[in-house]
């Protein structure tokens, strides 16, 4: 880490980069700070963020009214669940992809690929079949295994990453006699970037998705994503400006700890700090 | 390397992949076609339902209705990365500066909408825009920049051009992570070799940055494509595909035929996905082949 110092083209991107920062970020401090206001100043507030006078009791009405507990729940369950899926297959599945050549190998490369285009349009209806013919329609693992999906992009990412990794090291433990898994357990300590990096778009990816946990939803509402459910807080008590506000402000609280959580390793992986 | 001894091993650790990957991926591919030729309510079993050849097909591809949220999907898919890209890809560049000050606090400021589920922040800018008392008409009309309140969702251009805005706003944090790992493959002593031989900061970004950035680009901008044809979210949630039908998207459409009919339309809907899957697939084809030949030509010029 190299020490810094203002100077002057520093000073001026900083200054402009505050600026942006403030409006890039006011929708996102609107239910932030909103949520702390009375419903009575909501409706004179105008574009004012800062309330005048605080009030915490949105935050009970929020939390038991429409379910939303029981959504906040679900999307931790769904996402938590799903993000270790995900890495645990496409990390084994990435390495073997990219260190070894076997009968398949190749064709599953070339699958991955080709479905990486396929738009959710074109999957949904028959993974809602199968899930329904498995038996696992309005269950909670429906609704999970169909979040989770095929893994083809987080694959293609470990065996980017493990590709990268030099032949040396795999060398090496083949003249110390390591077999297959205890190469793989020599190289997968290497591999902590890639599972921050992978981890935090699978959690937000799930976290996020509404197409899917709409439809694998709509036979049982208690099985709703904070994504889907607080759509129908709305519907529900429109007028509800700073129960809303609350709501989405605690349905960031889980999501923003695991980014601050991972960020640190997330921005290590980036910065290519792999050696520990 | 392979050894016959590892054979067993290797696909023994790739049996959670190959399940999800054919459950989930493959297999609703197939899935889809065999829908497509039926008349079919997802209900009983596909087998009871009768084969109706490529009626499907027909009555998709003369609804008007589907080429509306057809041509809709790629005008916004185009015009939503033509905006995401190059932004994100200037922010990650200032964020990755070594002389930037307090970067951790920029890149979270950037990092933060992304962390809101699009449904959400959907519903959020379903208030800041009421042209009744959301917060952005009040400010504008603060600022007297307007007179009257906009209805940001008043017609079907406005529409969409408001849902790429704040979409792409949303997302913008996504792509921002891809480029600053992307810029990672750029090693900086060869930045600062340039550097000390006299070369500009454009010039370095044009002669050394992009060309090593650009493999990694490949892959971020079909991503971008990809997720901006997915667009299902915002259109639900803030214009229903309305007013009218200006803003169905394909997703939608695919979503209401299914879901939203008095019988559901598996078929139909299935047959609409199917077809905007190959022409997804053709189009990646065709981009694929003109940035192979576009590669070869530079080779041969030496560029």
């Amino acid at each position: 880490m190299r020490t810094q110092r203002w100077t002057p083209r520093s000073v001026l991107l900083v200054v402009v980069l505050l600026a942006v920062s403030f409006i890039y970020l006011y929708p996102f401090l609107w239910p932030v700070f909103s949520s702390f206001k009375s419903s009575n100043e909501m409706y004179t507030a105008g574009f004012k963020l800062w309330p005048e006078h605080w009030t915490g009791e949105n935050y009970g009405r929020a939390w038991t009214t429409a379910n939303f507990s029981r959504y906040l729940f679900n999307s931790v369950f769904y996402s938590t669940a799903s993000t270790a899926i995900t890495v645990i297959a496409s990390a084994l599945a990435g390495y073997t992809l990219a260190r070894y050549k076997f009968p398949g190998s190749r064709v599953i490369g070339v699958l991955i690929l080709a479905f990486l285009f396929m738009p959710t349009a074109t999957s949904v209806l028959p993974i809602f079949e199968l899930i329904q013919t498995i038996g696992l329609l309005n269950t909670v693992w429906g609704v999970l295994l169909a979040l989770t999906g095929g893994v083809g992009f987080s694959t293609l990412l470990f065996r980017g990453y493990f590709s990268a990794i030099p032949q040396e090291l795999f060398d090496a433990a083949a003249i110390d006699g390591a077999g297959f898994f205890r190469t793989f357990r020599l190289i997968f300590p290497l591999a902590k970037p890639i599972i921050a990096t992978t981890a935090i778009l699978g959690f937000t990816s799930s976290w996020q998705e509404y197409f899917v946990p709409l439809i694998f939803t709509l036979g049982n509402p208690e099985l709703r994503t904070v994504s889907v459910g607080l759509r129908a807080f709305t519907q529900q008590y429109s007028v509800d400006l700073s129960g809303f506000a609350a709501a989405v402000t605690l349905s960031m609280v889980p999501i923003v700890a695991v980014f601050l959580f991972f960020q640190r390793y997330f921005i290590e992986g980036l910065a290519g700090a792999v050696k520990d | 390397m392979s050894r016959r001894t590892d054979l067993g091993k290797i696909y023994l650790v790739l049996i959670p992949f190959l399940l999800l990957f054919l459950a989930f991926t493959v297999w609703p591919l197939v899935r889809t076609v065999q829908f497509s030729l039926h008349d079919f309510d997802g209900i009983g079993a596909l087998g009871d339902s009768p084969n109706v050849g490529l009626d499907n097909y027909k009555t998709v591809l003369t609804d008007p209705l589907f080429g509306k949220a057809y041509a809709n999907t790629w005008a916004f898919t185009i015009g939503q990365t033509l905006i995401k890209l190059p932004l994100s890809f200037l922010i990650a560049l200032l964020l990755t500066r070594p002389w930037l000050r307090w970067p951790a606090f920029f890149r979270t400021v950037f990092f933060l909408p992304w962390l809101m589920p699009a449904s959400i922040v959907a519903m959020v800018f379903g208030y800041l825009l009421s042209p009744s008392d959301g917060a952005i008409n009040q400010l504008l009309t603060a600022l007297h920049l307007t007179d009257q309140p906009i209805d940001f969702l008043r017609s079907g251009p406005i529409a969409f051009a408001t849902i790429a805005v704040i979409s792409t706003w949303q997302i913008m944090g996504q792509y921002v992570i891809f480029w600053m790992a992307a810029l990672q493959l750029v090693p900086p002593n060869l930045l600062e070799a340039a550097e000390v031989d006299g070369a500009g900061a454009l010039q370095r970004l044009w002669h050394i940055i992009l060309p090593l950035v650009r493999p990694m680009g490949v892959i971020i901008a079909s991503l971008g494509l990809i997720w901006s044809l997915g667009i299902f979210d915002w259109v639900q949630i803030l214009t229903s595909g309305g007013p009218g039908t200006d803003t169905y998207v394909i997703n939608y459409y695919v979503y209401e035929m299914a879901f939203a009919q008095a019988r559901p339309q598996f078929g139909t809907s299935s047959a609409a996905a199917f077809v905007f899957g190959i022409t997804v697939l053709i189009v990646y084809a065709l981009v694929g082949k003109l940035v192979g030949r576009a590669q070869l030509k530079r080779k041969e010029y030496g560029v």
